[in-house]
């Protein structure tokens, strides 16, 4: 009985290398291998993450997949993939992945241990809440990881103490403004808004661009325009791989 | 002497001091190898021990944020207390998890009884606190497989031969492992629905 006891706790730990090579390899900061976000919103994504490379060395990394398997949960699948892409700069552990998986109906903010101040778990499962998963229930994943990244960008310029500047996120089409009149979270997502505007010192005017979109329940999907974002005046230049930084298990997780 | 066996003593002599540097070489190395070795589990327990201090200091805002709102439920506070003084108590890493496990099934039947109450559940700050109670155990976690690496590493190099004369002589025994009970993660669900 302890004989075998011993072989599965010996072939358990032997597989953990082997779970490790299911595990993808990153193309970029954004890495969407379910092919949830179109185009236009990945390139500004990247643009995002690009930005908030080049001025704190910070890195995001966005992740769709389709399962977490052969993990067990999506904590586990999360740190896992932490470690092989070593997202941040080894020195100061500035990372954050974002991630979702689809068949486990899964999301996820893993934080390195260089941010775990700037983005507490109880801030990581904050910005799920409020700003990814409402886009999530609706099946609007780019907008989802957008709002999230930019939220995640604005922690590390206020920890860094950096002004990011225009992130020239584009206004969305005017067009669908229809409004569900029940709705009743017209008010609730303009006072979020303003908050979230004067919070920031006014420094980012972008959250206003969101305005129509969180307060209308309305999909979403390239509804962005795409003003300004001929993907490229920020250097679509090169990416070149994930600098090192270790995680230590902070972050959040939601079910949608 | 004659010229031939002056130099089989010389070669015989070289060869016998580079044993004896390759020797005391090897001696060295070992030794230093299993003591980064042994530190290095010390450093990931030391890890351990951090996030089992920030899920203690996490739990009386979490209790008093449910007696807010459930203070009634007299029994589970009662467990909760006694289990963080068992875990407080602990000295050795056998006593550490079970004081862990007995202080995580205490909490779990906390949360069992916050489902009770909706308004709770919604609460803003206990939402944070559940995602921070949630990160520490995701942490905790991850430093203890981190731990039990660096354990396995040791505890294989020092049974090894001939690494062991140098492990006994240095009085290195074995480290244990920190097993402990995976629990389902106490993930907060936020309803969204009114």
């Amino acid at each position: 009985m302890m004989r075998k006891i011993f072989v599965l706790f010996t072939l358990l730990v032997g597989l953990s290398p082997l779970f490790a090579q299911s595990l993808p390899d990153y193309t970029g900061f954004v890495n969407d291998y379910v092919d949830l976000i179109d185009r236009e919103t990945e390139a500004q994504i990247e643009s995002v993450a690009n930005r908030v490379q080049r001025l704190t060395g910070a890195e995001i990394a966005v992740v769709t997949v389709d399962s977490i398997e052969p993990y067990g949960s999506i904590e586990e699948y999360s740190i896992a993939l932490s470690e092989k892409w070593k997202v941040g700069a080894e020195d100061e552990d500035n990372g954050v992945i974002l991630l979702v998986s689809m068949q486990e109906r899964s999301v996820r903010i893993e934080v390195g241990y260089g941010l775990e101040g700037a983005i507490p778990d109880g801030r990581a499962g904050e910005i799920l809440d409020t700003l990814m998963l409402p886009y999530f229930r609706e099946g609007d994943f780019g907008s989802g990881f957008l709002a999230g990244t930019i939220e995640v960008a604005g922690e590390i310029a206020d920890e860094y103490d950096v002004d990011l500047g225009d992130l020239n996120v584009p206004v969305p089409t005017s067009g669908r403004s229809s409004r569900s009149s029940d709705d009743g979270g017209i008010p609730g997502g303009l006072i979020f808004f303003l908050i979230l505007f004067f919070l920031g010192g006014g420094r980012f005017f972008w959250p206003l661009m969101f305005l129509g979109s969180i307060t209308g329940r309305r999909h979403y999907r390239g509804g962005f325009g795409s003003s300004g974002f001929g993907g490229g005046s920020f250097g679509g230049g090169s990416f070149g791989g994930f600098g090192g930084g270790s995680f230590g298990g902070g972050g959040a997780s939601r079910g949608f | 002497m004659s010229g031939k066996r002056r130099t089989g003593l010389i070669v015989g002599l070289v060869i016998i001091i580079i044993l004896v540097v390759s020797l005391f070489s090897w001696f060295i190395n070992t030794r230093n190898e299993l003591v980064v070795l042994e530190e290095n589990t010390n450093a990931a327990w030391a890890e351990i021990d951090n996030q089992l201090q920030r899920r203690s200091d996490l739990i009386p805002n979490l209790v008093e944020t449910v007696k807010g709102f459930a203070s009634q439920e007299e029994e589970v506070f009662t467990n909760i207390a006694n289990a963080r003084a068992k875990l407080a108590g602990a000295e050795s890493v056998q006593e550490t998890a079970e004081g862990y496990n007995e202080l995580q099934g205490a909490l779990s039947r906390l949360l069992v009884v916050v489902e009770n109450y909706p308004e709770l559940k919604s609460n803003q700050n206990f939402i944070r606190l559940q995602d921070e109670l949630a990160g520490t155990e995701n942490r905790l976690a991850v430093a203890r497989k981190r731990y039990n690496d660096t354990v396995r590493e040791f505890n294989r190099r020092i049974i090894m031969f001939p690494a062991s004369i140098i492990a006994g002589s240095l009085g290195l025994e074995k480290h244990d492992y920190f097993e402990i009970e995976e629990s389902a993660r106490t993930v907060p669900t936020v309803d969204f629905g009114d």
